[in-house]
């Protein structure tokens, strides 16, 4: 019992600091794909993704044009989702983000442990340490079901729904 | 719908409840209306023969074979030298989307319409062409030979794809690859293409799949013919309900395995915990279709009181249009825009920066259908399919039982398809 309740402190407190991390913004794919191989270091390390058996695809994929890369203010963007990894697992389970097309979607992760964020299909991509969140923010421009997942662990986390 | 959980990053959106509706409500509508009105006499083993377009020169028919087999042959061989030696990853390497996207989705459903492509492009019929001076003779019909190797190849293809954790991982592809070159290789030189007809996976869906589709070839004529009668020119043939089982077992636990309800069951099981888990899944979800199947087909059976001991693989021919409708259902986005995505890869299919097609550079373009579109072709796909199935059961069942005329004696059937026509709506709407 003790245990888990330190463990809701430790999800609130994370939550409070949503609001003082430094942003990791965005990191899009479109320069990779236009650019050697050398520079899609944004999908993070290769040979990381290969030894974790989970590699990813998609950096052809949609383009970054989707994609809001504009300096983050938390003062006028409202981050409605937000979710804590704690041990390798989703804190409340996997929800599901629903977002009408055209919509800003603002998405934030803390994690315990470093790791690479992926919105697969817009191909967002950014990094999380422990106490560092990261917020994918994009337009809602394409319609489907998209998976949002730690690439390195192949944890789903969220799976966006535009309609 | 992660296909094979690494490749396709759009999932179709769920299906509405409305949809859902209309869709079931229709598919019940027609199965009684075709049982009560339905013809009394069995019809499409008579307008299967079809008519034949053209005769094609033989010379002709093995240069067009020796071009397209070329062709197949490159396809497995890329995958598999990509398999083996290109970088372990879904944009490098391009062994994933040539195993789950062309060979497994797109193939098969374009037979669907432009009738069996495998038999076109498989490299193994080459082999088997090439090897036929060496082959004695043997009498054999596509009727003797049992499908249950190929089942079994689809289901460790389907677990593979939907079980394993690493589905699009290259050692994986690498062994499956080996494996079924293997297999088929060695089949083609010992029994030729008869032997591949019944025991290469990939030749035995294509070949069922096409069955559907109005063009055939045989006997170097092109035949065309009315949708769906070629089921009837479908042998009926041991194993042949445990191969479209299979293939509907798979293709639902692929549709249950996009649920949110299945997500968070396997939410943080990673590894073999996870493939451990899916495993369950697809065993539980195949046993639960062959159940479904075997009870409704053994109750017909028994009110019949028919003691033809291939009775159920008589009737699993009715269930191939559906597995076409869930085909379609689940994968027409895939092969579209992961389609995309290998035009893409084609350019530089080893990773080496080349550019053969001039396509490196481009990008899916996930708009090109619409939400719209590709609802309105899934709840097509399943009620064509329930449609169809109804109907070719209705024929087979004038066929094969001997009370036809017992309307009572066909009702599992129909009750068969409606609860597999609603379970795959279902998975629909909780995608």
């Amino acid at each position: 019992m003790n245990k888990r309740a330190t463990t809701q402190e430790d999800l609130k407190d994370e939550q409070m600091r949503f609001v003082a991390v430094k942003i990791i913004l965005v990191a899009t794919l479109l320069a990779a794909c236009s650019g050697s191989n050398a520079d899609s270091g944004a999908l993070g390390d290769k040979s990381e993704e290969s030894e974790s058996g989970h590699s990813h695809s998609h950096e052809h994929a949609a383009g970054a044009a989707h994609s809001l890369n504009i300096p983050f203010d938390s003062e006028l963007i409202d981050v409605k989702h937000s979710v804590q990894i704690i041990k390798g697992e989703v804190a409340g389970g996997v929800q599901r983000v629903r977002a009408e097309l055209g919509e800003v979607v603002a998405f934030a992760v803390a994690s315990d442990a470093a790791e690479i964020l992926h919105l697969h299909g817009y191909d967002l991509v950014a990094t999380i340490e422990p106490g560092i969140s990261a917020v994918l923010v994009f337009e809602a421009s394409i319609p489907g079901l998209f998976e949002i997942e730690l690439e390195n662990a192949g944890l789903l986390i969220s799976k966006v729904e535009i309609r | 719908m992660l296909l094979a959980h690494g490749i396709g990053a759009r999932g179709d959106l769920p299906l509405s409840v409305g949809t859902l509706a209309v869709v079931a409500g229709v598919a019940v509508f027609v199965s009684f209306a075709a049982l009560l009105t339905g013809w009394k006499e069995p019809r499409f083993a008579a307008i299967a023969e079809g008519r034949t377009v053209f005769a094609v020169n033989p010379g002709a028919v093995i240069f067009v074979t020796s071009i397209t087999r070329t062709l197949g042959a490159l396809a497995v061989g890329v995958s598999l030298w990509s398999a083996l030696f290109v970088e372990d990853s879904t944009v490098e390497n391009i062994a994933p989307r040539m195993v789950y996207v062309l060979f497994w989705i797109v193939i098969p459903l374009s037979s669907v319409v432009f009738g069996d492509l495998w038999r076109l492009f498989s490299p193994f019929e080459a082999i088997a062409s090439l090897t036929k001076k060496f082959r004695h003779a043997r009498p054999t019909s596509k009727q003797s030979g049992s499908l249950y190797g190929a089942a079994f190849f689809l289901l460790l293809f389907l677990w593979l794809e939907l079980s394993f954790h690493r589905p699009a991982g290259r050692t994986p592809l690498a062994i499956m690859l080996i494996v079924w070159v293997g297999w088929c290789s060695q089949g083609a030189v010992r029994g030729g293409t008869t032997w591949l007809g019944n025991n290469d996976p990939l030749a035995v869906l294509t070949r069922l799949m096409s069955s559907v589709s109005c063009f055939t070839v045989r006997a170097n004529q092109l035949i065309v013919r009315r949708p769906i009668v070629g089921l009837a020119d479908v042998p009926t043939q041991r194993g042949l309900a445990a191969v479209v089982l299979v293939v509907l077992g798979g293709t639902s636990f692929d549709g249950l395995s996009r649920t949110d309800w299945w997500t968070s069951l396997i939410s943080g099981k990673l590894e073999w915990a996870r493939t451990f888990v899916n495993t369950l899944g697809l065993l539980f979800v195949t046993a639960l279709i062959i159940s479904l199947f075997l009870g409704a087909v053994r109750m017909m059976q028994r009110k019949d009181e028919n003691e033809d001991p291939m009775f159920e693989d008589g009737f699993a021919v009715s269930l191939v249009p559906v597995l076409v409708g869930y085909g379609i259902a689940h994968y027409f986005s895939m092969a579209i825009f992961e389609g995309q995505f290998l035009l893409i890869q084609a350019s530089d299919p080893f990773g080496l920066g080349w550019d053969l097609f001039g396509t490196r550079t481009n990008y899916v373009n996930y708009r090109i259908v619409s939400s719209t579109t590709i609802a309105a072709v899934q709840a097509s796909g399943i009620i064509a399919g329930h449609v169809a199935g109804v109907v070719v059961g209705h024929d087979r069942a004038l066929e094969s039982l001997k009370k036809r005329e017992s309307l009572a004696a066909q009702l599992p059937l129909v009750a068969l398809l409606v609860a597999l026509t609603i379970i795959a709506l279902l998975l629909l709407v909780e995608a």
